[in-house]
């Protein structure tokens, strides 16, 4: 009689685990930028000059990466550095960080925008 | 000499800096679509990266909008609008250009006030005329502008398989809130 309690105890709990990682797969939530492991470390300028070229930006495009650079205007939660990246915050940076400070932000590389020649970085974070 | 003609190059340079371009900008614009079906998992994705220039001058307004920017509550829609509805490393960039009607920058303040954007949007290699209408205004150096349109997805042929078919809405709303500082 134990045995049988501890077997559908067991069988229980496989079900549950089950319906949770179905409901994982089917809801996956958003993706958490801010836990994943950057994929590539490249100064502004450098990220802004292969990015123009279409063929290359298909290589950053969507990962998250670490962008280093000065920072050369700050908007709300959005950080410029060196005038060819723009990235966009999670959290309020202008505590952090002033204008001509050299800094590494983690984010996520959306694209490139041609209307002004920057790339867009999104869900970012200041790395130390 | 140089003194007789010193009043020339004075007016010269002061026109030089008159005529300087004046133009109003906002890199984190923000643009929210919606298709979502009753009873079905919303179908909702939100651009916080958007850029949108306004040219005061000209009427004109230009904005790009990357497809990658769109970010979906569940991570698996994003990846099937981005890699099978939109193909967004084939067609990464949505483009709106467009005029404001009856547009005069001396006419804005802290009230809102109805307007008509004339333009184009172009997604995935498609233009398509839109109209949206907006409310504008101006405080400070900083013009804002909400409002809104709606498309289909038929318009820029982006087709929809017949297994989700019920569960996205026919037509999508499109907001968008620009706040663009002056250069």
């Amino acid at each position: 009689m134990k045995v049988k309690n501890i077997i559908k105890l067991v069988l229980a709990g496989v079900l549950i685990f089950s319906l949770i990682y179905v409901y994982r797969s089917v809801f996956p939530g958003k993706r958490n930028i801010g836990t994943e492991k950057a994929e590539f470390k490249i100064s502004a300028s450098d990220l802004r000059d292969s990015m123009a070229i279409a063929e290359i930006a298909l290589k950053y495009s969507d990962k998250v990466i670490v962008v280093q650079g000065t920072v050369s205007a700050i908007n709300g939660t959005s950080i410029n550095l060196d005038q060819a990246v723009e990235a966009i915050l999670i959290a309020d940076p202008s505590n952090m960080v002033k204008e001509g400070d050299q800094i590494m932000i983690k984010g996520r590389c959306v694209g490139f925008d041609d209307l002004l020649g920057e790339v867009k970085l999104d869900q970012a974070s200041l790395i130390q | 000499m140089i003194f007789r003609q010193l009043p020339i190059v004075v007016i010269f340079l002061l026109t030089g800096l008159l005529s300087a371009q004046e133009r109003y900008l906002d890199k984190s614009g923000v643009v929210v679509f919606e298709a979502s079906e009753e009873l079905f998992e919303p179908v909702k994705a939100k651009n916080e990266s958007v850029t949108v220039i306004l040219d005061p001058q000209e009427h004109t307004v230009a904005s790009l909008a990357l497809i990658r920017g769109f970010v979906f509550e569940n991570s698996l829609m994003q990846e099937h609008f981005n890699e099978n509805y939109i193909e967004s490393d084939r067609f990464p960039k949505a483009i709106f250009k467009g005029e404001i009607l009856d547009f005069d920058i001396t006419h804005l303040n802290e009230s809102t006030r109805e307007y008509t954007i004339r333009g184009t949007l172009e997604v995935r290699g498609n233009i398509y005329e839109i109209s949206p209408v907006v409310e504008i205004q101006k405080v400070g150096d900083v013009i804002s502008i909400q409002g809104g349109f709606s498309v289909k997805p038929g318009y820029f042929d982006i087709k929809i398989p017949k297994i989700v078919e019920n569960k996205i809405a026919k037509t999508v709303q499109v907001s968008l809130d620009f706040k663009l500082a002056k250069q």
